[in-house]
């Protein structure tokens, strides 16, 4: 539960939510475990990059440095999933250690987590140096 | 589709890429002209490629109007920003 409420203060802070929505969501959190349905209504609506619009699934791409370099990718998560069937599968590349890698097991796996409506953070990475890099299916 | 490019030092560069355009270069044998020019260790992987199935999918992006692409600011105030 406090993980979920320094999820809400941290979108407080980044303007993706008002203070009252903050509210109403600790007020839910408290009351019984509807939190994640709220969360999931408020945060698509609310977002700030512009995408609002889109209902769609989208795969987003965040990046921020300590210099303050910021990246954003967003991606319909529909072409991503062309994408990869475009490719058939995705390519055997020769990097140490990926030999034994089934790339036809794991593209298939790939797609069927997306069909499946995967979703949520995938990667959440903070490197010591502060820089952070997200990767999240909404 | 639209591409805004600001540089440190305060250029800005505004290239607008009309769907139409986009439309047509993908109609171009693509997959020969670029075969002709790439090594031929990484011909494999293009060899992959679905063509049609990717030029459809390239017009398919048409219906996300308004949407951005890649949004990058590097602290040096230098900006990159596609909009389709």
């Amino acid at each position: 539960m406090n993980e979920e409420i320094s999820r809400i203060l941290k979108m407080v802070e980044e303007g993706k939510i008002d203070s009252e929505k903050a509210m109403q969501l600790i007020e839910a959190l408290k009351g019984e475990s509807k939190e994640s349905v709220i969360l999931e209504k408020v945060t698509p609506s609310t977002n700030n990059h512009g995408n609002s619009k889109f209902k769609i699934k989208m795969l987003r791409i965040k990046v921020r440095s300590k210099e303050n370099d910021i990246v954003n990718i967003n991606l319909p998560l529909a072409f991503v999933s062309g994408m990869i069937k475009s490719f058939g599968k995705i390519p055997n590349i020769n990097i140490n250690g990926m030999n034994d890698v089934d790339m036809d097991a794991m593209t298939q796996t790939i797609l069927d987590a997306i069909d499946g409506g995967i979703g949520g953070k995938i990667v959440d990475i903070q490197t010591g140096d502060g820089d952070t890099v997200e990767i999240v299916i909404e | 589709m639209k591409i805004y490019i600001k540089t440190g030092e305060g250029r800005k560069l505004r290239i607008p890429v009309p769907m139409w355009a986009i439309r047509l270069v993908t109609r171009l044998p693509i997959e020969r002209i670029v075969m002709k020019h790439i090594k031929e260790k990484d011909a494999k992987y293009l060899e992959l490629i679905d063509w049609k199935e990717m030029r459809n999918l390239i017009i398919s992006l048409s219906e996300y109007k308004g949407l951005n692409l890649v949004d990058i600011r590097a602290n040096d105030g230098t900006e990159v920003l596609i909009r389709i």
